[in-house]
């Protein structure tokens, strides 16, 4: 039997879960607790298989649970139960070692399959879930293949680059351009950063070397 | 001859009983009832002079028994203060005579050439030089006054090399440094360097024909370092030859930061609206309706109970349900988006970009690492970002767009481009995507910021903000 432990801070919808696993001999929630500290004092009394928890909760919420978690307890199993869809909510919970990540309006059927596989050793993360990741995997990637570069100068960058190039003065490239000598420094600091050059010089080296300009 | 009825009062300084009379006799020939008195020493003159005041003309002879010469016109100048003072004597002596006009004497005539005309004449242009001159004082005393005693500080600057010719008292008081100091000055002392240029381009447009010249705002800083806001108004004229221009300032410090506060009151109020609304919908509307769910989803393993009609009805509903679940998350998203408190302006930004499914290419740079904003800049900068973005995805048409932040020791700088249609800056009134500028542009006030937009079209939009951080 796979004994569970629901983390929500409201109690009717702890209950409308319960009611999920009624019936079913294969599972039992054993505990439950309104927040990340409720859930650390039970965790610390006794084990549970599967830590079923909401991320946004009053007091300790999920993330620190989870941070909790990964440190203290890193075999621990834990499946997200939330609203929150957004792709840095996935990944960060991915990141702290969550095996599961399902919305709550995902309904009875998903949380269940849920349940059993990451009973089971599996993963399981809903459509949403997987789309955010894939989201933001997709937006990764496609950025680094549009350029050779590892993040790309703007146009206005190269702009000011070859102006640099040129020998002009920050106060010449800011009157050609039509813009104040402050966002000229803050366009080289950028290129700089980015680039990874210590200096002006280096950055036009690094200009030149990739036919940037 | 027709006589003018005008009266004299006149003190003869004349030691020669004849010449006396003989004065005495041409005065009364051009003026009516004229009051002459004699003194025959410099001492008797000196009494007569301290005595009374309101002579018109004092006539002066050469050669006195106790004075004479170029010692008798000083000190006799002295003791006539602003009466005119003419001199007669048979002296015939032409250096001497213009010797004494440059000492401040009226006129010089030779008794031998002496005549009642002549005398009137000469009575006459004395008065009347005196009557203007002493206007002319009064009116440069005034204008001096206006400038010197204004309330607010006002100068003279070269519009050739930008130093400033004068300084009145309050612009003295008001930026700490002494009058010699600042003559000692130029524009570049009291700008910061990014202002410097926009100032020297406003004053490069006056020219000869320039008159009242409205400056504007600027930022000036004071001797102690401080930065004020001032609106600047410049009047041109010519001054010893060059191109100047008396400038008059008023500091709109106090103004602009009253306007940054109740602005800055007015978004945080907003954004706590939002947040707690957000906030109240993630709560309270969103639990009850998942509550909702979870307690009718079980009727769901049992619908082949119900009639196919009403089983049709509540799988609908349990749809509609659902639906309205995702939809509360949308709106409580857009009033607020959590990620915002837990992972930052970066985080967020991040994921909007993650879930954004445009032809646009978007690329986010920023150097914040694991630091974090100040929770009003954080909401600001995001609130700014997704109008930009919004306003990319809806207009631009671009390819490709850039979003980059850059953290400063003092300042924060947010600079959103992309390559699309772009408009005309010049013409941004009424339109509704320039709505969204507007809306940038009192974001950026309430954290008293500056916007910088560009752009041109087919080029691109470019959009620059700058925040300064550790405010009080």
């Amino acid at each position: 039997m796979v004994s569970i432990m629901l983390v929500d801070d409201h109690e009717v919808i702890r209950d409308g879960l319960k009611f999920y696993f009624e019936g079913l001999s294969d599972f039992a929630v054993v505990a439950e607790a309104s927040d990340g500290k409720g859930a650390i004092e039970v965790l610390l009394k006794q084990s549970v298989d599967i830590v079923i928890t909401d991320i946004s909760m009053p007091g300790m919420d999920g993330l620190e649970l989870m941070q909790y978690i990964s440190e203290k307890h890193p075999d621990q199993k834990v499946i997200a139960l939330t609203m929150l869809g957004e792709s840095q909510y996935v990944t960060k919970m991915i990141s702290l070692g969550v095996q599961g990540y399902i919305l709550k309006n995902a309904g009875k059927q998903q949380l269940l399959d849920a349940v059993k596989a990451v009973s089971n050793g599996e993963n399981y993360f809903s459509k949403e879930a997987t789309n955010a990741i894939i989201d933001a995997l997709a937006n990764k990637k496609k950025a680094k293949q549009r350029l050779t570069v590892e993040t790309p100068l703007s146009s206005r960058e190269k702009e000011v680059l070859k102006l640099i190039i040129d020998e002009m003065s920050n106060q010449e490239i800011a009157d050609k351009l039509f813009i104040s000598v402050r966002t000229v420094e803050t366009h080289k600091h950028n290129m700089l950063e980015k680039t990874g050059c210590k200096n002006i010089a280096g950055l036009v080296m690094y200009a030149i070397e990739r036919n940037l300009v | 001859m027709g006589k003018v009825k005008q009266t004299i009062n006149a003190l003869v300084i004349e030691d020669n009983l004849g010449d006396f009379v003989l004065i005495e006799e041409y005065l009364a020939d051009f003026f009516s009832n004229p009051s002459v008195e004699n003194a025959k020493t410099f001492r008797e003159a000196a009494a007569a002079l301290t005595a009374r005041t309101d002579r018109h003309i004092v006539l002066l002879d050469l050669s006195l028994p106790d004075k004479s010469g170029e010692e008798l016109i000083r000190q006799v100048s002295t003791y006539s203060g602003q009466i005119p003072v003419i001199v007669l004597t048979g002296y015939d002596d032409l250096s001497f005579s213009i010797k004494s006009l440059a000492m401040g004497i009226s006129d010089y005539l030779l008794k031998d050439e002496l005549s009642p005309l002549v005398l009137y004449k000469s009575i006459m242009y004395a008065l009347e030089r005196q009557r203007v001159t002493a206007a002319l004082r009064d009116s440069e005393k005034r204008y001096r006054d206006l400038f010197q005693l204004s309330p607010q500080p006002m100068w003279v600057l070269d519009l050739e090399i930008h130093s400033f010719l004068d300084v009145n008292q309050s612009a003295i008081d008001h930026y700490g440094h002494s009058k010699e100091e600042f003559l000692a000055m130029t524009l570049a002392d009291i700008h910061k360097e990014e202002d410097l240029a926009d100032m020297k381009r406003a004053i490069a447009e006056v020219d000869e024909n320039s008159t009242v010249h409205l400056i504007g705002e600027s930022k000036h800083i004071k001797k102690n370092g401080e930065v004020i806001y001032v609106d600047l108004v410049g009047q041109v004229f010519h001054f010893n030859g060059r191109l100047t221009e008396l400038v008059l300032a008023t500091d709109i410090t106090e103004r602009k930061k009253a306007g940054e506060r109740l602005l800055s009151a007015t978004v945080t109020a907003e954004d706590n609206e939002r947040k707690r609304i957000a906030q109240d919908i993630h709560d309270g509307l969103q639990q009850t309706l998942i509550t909702a769910m979870l307690n009718i989803e079980p009727v769901l393993e049992e619908t082949d109970r119900l009639s196919q009609g009403v089983r049709e009805r509540f799988r609908r509903g349990y749809t509609y349900l659902n639906q309205g679940i995702n939809e509360t998350r949308n709106i409580a998203h857009q009033l607020m988006p959590k990620a915002i408190e837990d992972f930052g302006y970066s985080g967020a930004i991040r994921n909007m970009l993650d879930h954004l499914h445009s032809a646009t290419q978007f690329h986010y740079h920023d150097n914040l690492g694991i630091n974090r904003l100040p929770g009003t800049i954080e909401v600001g900068l995001y609130r700014i970002t997704q109008e930009a973005v919004n306003n990319i995805l809806k207009y631009s048409h671009a390819d490709e767009a850039f979003i980059q932040v850059t953290r400063a020791a003092d300042s924060v700088q947010l600079t959103i481009e992309d390559n699309g249609k772009g408009f005309n800056t010049g013409d941004r009134e009424g339109n509704a995507s320039h709505q969204g500028l507007s809306f940038m542009q009192s974001r950026v006030g309430s954290m008293g910021g500056t916007l910088e937009i560009t752009s041109e079209i087919g080029k691109g939009t470019w959009i620059f903000v700058e925040i300064p951080l550790n405010q009080d």
